[in-house]
């Protein structure tokens, strides 16, 4: 039986009169590729953020490997943020000062490693995301994909628990979102659980596992065999199975 | 005119953080500096005003046993327009145990000169009638000797009996010696008491008389004189005897710079710390302006799309910045008048006088136009930036962060983050830096003039002291037991040093001084040069620049008729009457004047000096017909309070501007730095360590400000002080390191803006990291 990294039970999220989740009841397994698919608007970035903690529930429990989260203090979830969650956005979100491979290595900083194991897997990353020719430069003197996998490589330092992706190839080209996309069903099949955001059925097609959301609601979800390059036969079961749900 | 009441609206509504900043350090500047310059020249004129309605001459000589003639032969010479003559007698008095160090002037109450009288608090009253049996004294005399009205004051006239005791019944404005900053007092008593007085004096025998019959003699130059200054003393000195009977004598500029000494030291300081703040404005306001047009330039690009002029915009912003600096100057300046009456009257038993707060307008105003013809050129400069901003150019501007290079380690991953925000954003850092560098060289300027001053003012007496001793012990006759006086002094100390001083008054090239003679002359204060000898003399700097001499200058030195010929050898440093006296050996008096008949003074240099004053105490209570004194004057509290309370309020205002720093810089740097906070956040870094980050920042930076001032302080601190107390007669000033001058406002100053800058970062913790999922959406 798969460890429920986190869980959720009748998780709901309200802004102000707007509920936009609705006690959802979910379960995110350690190894996973999960997959939250939904039309813009449905909630599905709130409830990755309300899963990582980021945003506070308005009613429900979220549990991080059984422990109850939910009203953890700040300071625990700043630990579980530098230590066991790694997260990518749909913009990167670099720091703008830094150079790409100083972004990834203050990750590694803040999180549990040494200054030596820090070094030693910053460097590993930046040759993983084949960012060697742009490590020194400035986010702002990168292209989108290239900062885009500096953001990945970030999320990845710490080995997290979990990777969180949100919408991570959003604002990237073809070629590009390829890219990114590759390098996160790399790190999941080396073990790295990760739960992506996307309304992109090709990003969809990366993960084993698909959550449908809809309206704030999760209404149904499917398995997938895990990615191992481009399946036909992947390919129509996700697309049958969301052209059923009325995608 | 309605689109730009509504950018200037929006523009305020934007900015209130700043313009409440700059309005409050505009306020705090006006009230600092105007306040100051009113007590300072209301104090100027309050003291002349008073000392001509009250007769006191361009010259006033102190005579004691001088004959009748003595008025008419001086009223005879060729530039004296007229002499007035103000009887007065000469005598010691005791008032709560304490016994003065310097005689009394009692003066009889006629009304022909017309005293104010006030409260201790600086009321003035109605002219009362004096009493037999009571006396009026200047309000300094409470902060000396602590006395209130009902107390007694005994006056010394002779040593058989001759103690006339009077009751303090009130107090009157002693416009010529009413200072606590004078040992000298003058009272005030009826006709009556100054008649049997005058009669006991009269009475004693020469040897049995303690107290002298005298006279204040104002000597008014005619006003189509051509003699300077110094000729027409010299006239008076050499063509009369009056040298023979001459206390003391003083000049109008003299008296004024004693009667304000602690006043001029307030203001003097608050006008220069003033000059500080105001520096410190442009540099904050320059600063605030010059971020505030970066972060809306994309605003004011699109507004340029629009068709809206860049000469309209700058107007905006010179309007609001303009506005508020108007306006916290105008504020400060009405609310300055306040606080100058509450400091003329905090200052009454001080000053011992009610200085009447007289608003300096034309200087004010002034003073006024041209800070604000500085302000305005300063804003104009500062806003031309938003002319040049190109409409299209900076809308698609990208971030121009430039590449540096620094390392992060995760033991200091704080201080690592804050170096390089620091190195990134050099520019945004650069106010922080002055500001730092001009308050910590100011603060170490006054600091390294606090530990000069010392906690007991030690410092000041020495440069006032013709020579250092602890205690001084002056027998006003030969049958004072000077060996078991010292047998005394022993028993509480051993006596390591003792010589003896007598003071004289001399001509020096015509110009009357005070001769500082010393038995031992290696005891005096040399600066340059040799000590003097039998053929030579010493000059304060004071002397030198007022009669044009220079080491190795021949002189000509007389009293009492006699005169003779020396050569300057040396400068010293003896501030005693703003520096108006020269230095002596006993061999080159004689050559002028007979030393039988001086009244020697004793000073002791004690093993022990901090019993002093158990010493002092133990032979005031048990001799009489002795003068026992430390290397103290009555004045000195006052400075070195004034002195204590100025470096409290001077760092109070300091940590009032750092705290609008702070809150401008913090402000806007949080404002632009929300995104990267919440990046940070998602990566798990604490509210707690990026606030610590955020504070090393400005802590780091004001390091080096503090560094670069208190290396100024160390390169140019003492000239500068030098040069301002040489106004003063103090003609040396080192100052070394000290804890005052250095170490506190090298620490000080930093901790203020780390503690400042860590309690706006408190803005951090709100940051939230649903930020980013909203750029998301953007």
């Amino acid at each position: 039986m798969k460890e429920a990294v986190l869980s959720g039970k009748k998780i709901t999220k309200s802004f102000g009169n707007n509920t936009v989740l609705h006690g959802i009841d979910a379960e995110i397994y350690a190894g996973d590729f999960t997959v939250i698919m939904g039309s813009s608007g449905s909630g599905k970035s709130t409830l990755l953020y309300a899963f990582s903690g980021m945003d506070r529930l308005s009613s429900g429990q979220l549990f991080y490997r059984g422990q109850d989260i939910t009203n953890a203090a700040e300071k625990e979830l700043t630990q579980l943020r530098a230590e066991n969650f790694g997260f990518v956005f749909q913009r990167t979100h670099l720091i703008s000062n830094l150079t790409l491979y100083e972004n990834i290595q203050m990750a590694g900083l803040i999180g549990a490693l040494s200054d030596k194991e820090c070094k030693t897997r910053t460097d590993a990353l930046i040759t993983r995301m084949n960012l060697d020719g742009a490590k020194d430069r400035l986010p702002s003197q990168v292209s989108g994909g290239e900062a885009q996998r500096a953001a990945v490589a970030r999320a990845a330092i710490n080995k997290p628990a979990i990777l969180f992706a949100d919408e991570p190839t959003g604002a990237l080209n073809k070629a590009n979102s390829e890219e990114v996309l590759n390098l996160l069903s790399s790190l999941h099949s080396e073990g790295q659980s990760v739960l992506l955001v996307t309304h992109d059925k090709e990003a969809a097609l990366r993960g084993n596992r698909i959550l449908y959301l809809e309206d704030g609601t999760i209404i149904d979800e499917m398995s997938l065999s895990a990615y191992a390059g481009k399946d036909k036969s992947r390919e129509e079961k996700l697309f049958a199975w969301l052209e059923g749900l009325g995608w | 005119m309605g689109k730009y009441r509504m950018l200037l609206k929006a523009a305020v509504k934007k900015q209130k953080g700043s313009i409440i900043g700059i309005f409050l350090l505009m306020f705090v500047l006006a009230l600092c500096l105007f306040s100051a310059l009113t007590v300072y020249i209301s104090g100027m004129d309050s003291v002349e005003n008073e000392m001509n309605r009250l007769g006191f001459g361009d010259f006033t000589v102190w005579v004691s046993r001088q004959p009748d003639r003595l008025p008419t032969e001086i009223e005879n010479l060729p530039d004296v327009d007229h002499v007035l003559t103000q009887p007065l007698i000469f005598a010691g008095y005791e008032i709560n145990g304490s016994y003065s160090d310097n005689e009394g002037q009692l003066i009889v109450y006629d009304g022909s000169v017309p005293y104010r009288f006030l409260t201790a608090e600086g009321e003035e009253l109605p002219t009362p009638e004096i009493k037999p049996g009571t006396v009026y004294i200047s309000p300094a005399l409470c902060s000396v000797f602590d006395v209130q009205i009902g107390d007694t004051v005994q006056f010394e006239l002779s040593r058989s009996n001759g103690i006339k005791s009077l009751t303090v019944a009130g107090y009157f404005a002693d416009a010529f010696m009413g200072s606590s900053m004078i040992d000298m007092k003058s009272f005030l008593i009826s006709d009556p008491d100054w008649e049997e007085m005058q009669r006991t004096i009269y009475e004693a025998a020469d040897v049995d008389a303690l107290g002298r019959v005298g006279a204040m003699l104002h000597i008014f130059q005619r006003a189509d004189s051509a003699l300077g200054e110094p000729d027409f003393h010299r006239q008076i000195y050499e063509s009369t005897d009056i040298s023979l009977y001459t206390e003391f004598s003083y000049r109008k500029e003299s008296i004024l710079s004693y009667m304000l000494l602690l006043q001029n030291i307030l203001s003097g300081f608050l006008i220069a710390f003033s000059i500080v703040l105001l520096i410190l404005c442009f540099i904050i306001i320059g600063h605030s302006l010059s971020v505030v047009v970066e972060q809306e330039k994309r605003d004011m690009a699109i507004l340029k799309t629009m068709g809206q002029s860049g000469g309209g915009l700058r107007s905006v912003y010179l309007a609001l910045y303009g506005g508020t600096v108007l306006l916290g100057l105008l504020l400060g300046l009405t609310f300055s008048q306040s606080v100058a009456g509450l400091l003329a009257k905090a200052m009454v038993s001080s000053t011992g006088m009610l200085i009447e707060r007289m608003f300096p307008t034309g200087l004010i105003m002034a003073i006024l136009l041209g800070i604000l013809l500085l302000f305005a050129l300063f804003l104009f400069a500062c806003t031309e930036k938003i002319l040049r901003i190109a409409p299209i150019q900076t809308i698609q501007e990208s971030f121009n962060t430039k590449k540096v290079r620094s390392a992060f380690r995760k033991k200091s991953l704080g201080l690592d983050i804050a170096l390089r925000e620091l190195l990134s954003g050099k520019r945004k850092y650069i106010a922080l830096c002055l500001i730092s560098a001009f308050l910590v060289l100011f603060l170490s300027v006054i600091g390294r003039m606090g530990t000069w001053l010392g906690s007991n003012g030690e410092g000041l007496m020495n440069t006032f002291s013709v020579a250092d001793h602890d205690l001084g012990v002056q027998p006003f006759n030969s049958s004072v037991p000077m060996d078991e006086i010292e047998r005394i002094i022993n028993w509480y100390s051993p006596i390591q040093e003792t010589y003896e001083l007598a003071m004289q008054s001399v001509t020096v090239n015509g110009q009357e001084y005070t001769a500082n003679v010393l038995n031992d002359t290696k005891w005096f204060h040399v600066l340059s040069g040799n000590v003097c000898d039998g053929n030579s003399i010493l000059i304060t700097d004071t002397v030198a620049s007022e009669l044009n001499l220079a080491i190795g200058d021949i002189v000509q030195v007389a009293s009492g008729g006699r005169m003779e010929t020396y050569q300057v050898s040396g400068i010293y440093q003896c501030a005693n009457g703003m520096g108006s006296n020269i230095g002596m050996s006993i061999q080159g008096y004689s050559k002028i004047g007979d030393i039988t008949g001086f009244i020697w003074c004793y000073h002791y240099i004690l093993e022990n000096g901090s019993v002093r004053d158990y010493a002092m105490a133990y032979l005031q209570e048990h001799y009489r017909g002795i003068d026992v004194h430390t290397n103290s004057w009555s004045g000195l509290d006052g400075i070195v309070f004034v002195m204590h309370a100025l470096i409290v309020v001077i760092y109070l205002i300091a940590a009032l501007f750092i705290l609008v720093a702070v809150a401008l810089t913090a402000g806007k740097l949080l404002q632009s730095e929300t995104g990267k906070m919440a990046i940070y956040k998602s990566m798990g870094l604490s509210s707690g360590r990026l606030r610590l980050s955020f504070a090393f920042r400005f802590l780091l930076v004001v390091m080096i400000g503090a560094g670069i001032g208190i290396v100024l302080s160390a390169f140019c601190a003492d000239n500068v002080v030098e040069s301002i107390f040489k106004m003063f007669g103090i003609g040396e000033f080192s100052s070394g390191f000290s804890v005052l001058g250095t170490v506190l406002p090298m620490v000080i100053i930093p901790l203020l803006f780390f503690g400042f800058a860590l309690a706006f970062s408190a803005k951090i913790k709100r940051v939230s990291i649903v930020n980013l999922i909203a750029q998301n959406d953007e």
